[in-house]
Parts: structure tokens; sequence; C-alpha cells
């Protein structure tokens, strides 16, 4: 459990940080995370990767906590970091399935596969979508929408 | 079943996370209830998880592991490797998401719901409503009302945390077909008399939907029959009735009530 823990709690902690951008929140998150990643993990799904697992578990921790605290994850400046750890996960190449995924985010326009990446990475809400690329709401969401229904349409065949 | 294309989209953006704080919780519900749900949700997450391999990795507090060894109960055993499937263990506490009430309390007025970006002019059919009204917790002041909703069959439990004054329901109907999901965030009704959820179309005297004192889902000929336009100027009330609920008009006060808005 520990070395578990050990193994992937910078990357875990580096996504809830980049999402919350403060830390106590980040914290709170990761520890929120890690206590449902054991709860659940007899029922993990099988067709997931482990890791791939757990970073859903600690986006979502992170994510529940970013619209329940109106003052976080609204930093707009870069996520910068003065002191990045070294990651015991780190493999030397990409995966097959980040290199199709990126693939298909390169057939999106540029706004468009930024407001993915920014979504992802950043966990910007529609609302602050809106606001960065000084869009109405609804064409944020149309954005969104023919996002998902392009990456859809490439990832599925 | 299927899961429809708006649904399939909300599923989408759920995993992407840029979907509000009232639809999150709608569609967390509907992935931990619903198979067809929860298996696009996977899907997604399969698509989108390989991102993290650019992400950058830094160190979390020092304090965060021994904090963590202390919440698990009984000492869990270790996995072998992390890409095998981690090892089960037993956390002391239930993992307790917070999702805020999606307005804020008021101690005179009815709120509305907190306003969900709407797509004006395309006929969005899913309509939302999030009611909300004071209500008097003696001895919570400056504190939290802590809520639970339990679901059956599962392992997830759903908080709110809200403040004290404040309690919620969640309504959502499909003006196409009258479908009607409620799922109450509220102290149970006192002994012997029960919820009882009003639909008032513009103009006209309240409609009962039905009596809760729990999440239920039905069909309604008065929502159908409101239509999409009617959806949008009626309003949504909940008064406290006796056992059995009251036939024709609310007897009741008023305690929450909301519009409904537009996903």
């Amino acid at each position: 459990m520990e070395r578990l823990y050990k193994l992937s709690s910078p990357k875990l902690y580096g996504l809830c940080l980049r999402i919350l951008r403060r830390p106590d929140l980040a914290r709170a998150a990761l520890r929120t995370a890690y206590l449902r990643i054991w709860k659940t993990a007899k029922a993990r799904p099988a067709d997931l990767e482990p890791l791939a697992w757990m970073v859903c578990i600690a986006r979502e921790c992170a994510l529940e906590a970013a619209r329940t605290n109106e003052d976080a994850g609204e930093a707009w400046e870069p996520f910068e970091v003065e002191d990045p750890a070294e990651d015991p996960l780190a493999g030397a190449t990409h995966s097959e399935a980040l290199k199709r995924l990126l693939a298909c985010l390169g057939t999106l326009s540029e706004e468009r596969r930024r407001m993915v990446l920014l979504a992802f990475y950043d966990g910007w809400s529609r609302e602050a979508l809106s606001v960065y690329f000084d869009a109405p709401m609804h064409t944020v969401n149309t954005w969104l929408k023919r996002s998902v229904v392009e990456i859809d349409e490439y990832l599925a065949t | 079943m299927t899961v429809n294309e708006d649904d399939r989209q909300f599923v989408a953006e759920y995993v992407l996370g840029t979907l509000p704080a009232a639809l999150r919780l709608m569609m967390r519900s509907r992935i931990a209830e619903e198979p067809e749900v929860a298996a696009v949700a996977r899907l997604w997450e399969q698509r989108l998880a390989p991102l993290h391999e650019l992400a950058v990795s830094i160190a979390p507090p020092d304090d965060l592991w021994a904090d963590l060894a202390g919440s698990l109960s009984p000492p869990p055993v270790a996995p072998p490797e992390p890409s095998a499937a981690p090892a089960d263990g037993t956390p002391a506490g239930d993992t307790a998401f917070a999702i805020p009430a999606s307005v804020d309390a008021d101690e005179a007025a009815p709120t509305l719901a907190a306003p969900l970006e709407g797509m004006p002019g395309s006929a969005r059919r899913w309509r939302w409503v999030a009611l909300g009204l004071g209500v008097a917790l003696v001895g919570l002041a400056g504190g939290f009302a802590y809520r639970e909703w339990g679901r059956t069959g599962g392992p997830y439990y759903l908080a709110s945390l809200q403040e004290a004054r404040a309690a919620s329901v969640l309504v959502r109907i499909d003006a196409r077909d009258g479908g009607l999901l409620v799922r109450p965030l509220l102290d149970p009704a006192p002994e012997g008399k029960t919820y009882q959820l009003w639909l008032v179309p513009d103009g006209q005297p309240p409609r009962s939907l039905g009596v809760f004192n729990s999440a239920f889902a039905t069909r309604s000929d008065a929502v159908r029959r409101l239509g999409v336009k009617g959806a949008a100027k009626a309003m949504l009330q909940v008064t406290v009735e006796p056992e059995g609920g009251s036939d024709t008009v609310p007897s009741g006060e008023v305690l929450y009530s909301g519009r409904l808005m537009p996903e």
C-alpha cells in the first residue's frame, strides 16, 4: 500500500495541484482520492490500466473540490512548477494510446484542442473557458460538443 | 437501454471536467446507478486518461502518507506492484464528496435555481432545476449541515455540505415524454407527514407531481403537456402535506420553490 502511494502520489498530486492551484485543497483532494482508491480497488474496472484508473479518481476528486470552492481552479496564469518531482512511474516513451489520442486531438482546430487540454489539465469549466476564450457560453458548449463528436468518431474506428 | 446522444455528451464532459456543479452531481449519480451510462464514462476515461503521461509530477506533502495510513484500519496488505491490481484496504472513514447546494439559501424569498448556462435557441429538452430555500437548523450557526444520501446497493455515498440554513431538491424533467426525476437533499418529513411536489404552470393552479420522502422517478402527463415552452415558464414547489398527500391543492406552506432552467 505504501509502495503504491510512493509510486503514484507525485503524479496524482501534480494533477490535483494543477487543477486546484492551492496546496491545502490539493492535499485534501488527494487524501480523498486515495481513500476512495483503496475502498474501491476490488471493484476496479478490468479494462482500465491501474494508473489510469487512479488518475481518473484523482481528477474526479480534484474537480469536485474545484466546483465546490469558488476561488479554486480559477487561476489564469500558466501552471509553473519550481520543483518537479521525479516520477517513479515515468516511462521513457509515450504509450500507444497517448500517441493515438494526440493524433486525434491534432485533427481538432487549434482553439478546440486547447480547450480540451485546458479542461483536462487545468480543470476549467465551460464558464472558465468562456471567459478565457472570450466567447459566449453557448459557443463554448457548441465547440465542446463538436470536439466530443469528432474525438468519438476518430477513436471509434 | 441505450444512452441517448445528449447523455453521451454529458458523460464525455463529465469525464473531461467541464460540467458545472449541479450537472456534475446529476451525472455522477447516474453513472453510479445506470450501468449503460457508466460504460460510456469508462470509455471516455480510457480515451482521455493517457494524457496524464504528459502531466508534471510534484511531491505531495510529507505528512500525507502518515495521515492516510492512520485512516486505514485494519492495516492493509501491500500490493505486489502498482501495475497489478491494488490490494484492497478498508478505510475507516467513508469517502465523502462535498458538493455544494447549487443555490444559496435566503431567509426571506425563494431563490431561483443556480444559473446553469443554457443553449439559447436550440430546443434543449432536458431541463433542470435546483431548488432551495432556507431551513433553520438549530445549533449549527456558522457551521455546516451535513447530509448524506446513501444509495442502495452501491459503495457510493454522496454528501452535500451546505450552509446551515440550506437544503435543496434536485428535479430533472424531460419535456418530451414527461419523465421526472426527483432527488431530495432534505431531512425526512416529520412523522405522519410527507413532501409533495407541485407543478405550477404559468398562470394556472398547481398540479401535484407526486408525494416523496426519498428520490423517485416517474412519468407525468402534466409535465409532458407542458412542453418545452411551458416548462420555461413553470414553477416547481415543494410543500409538506399529511401522509398520502393533498389531492387537489397544496394545503401546507411552500418550503421550496424554483424555476426550471434549460440545461
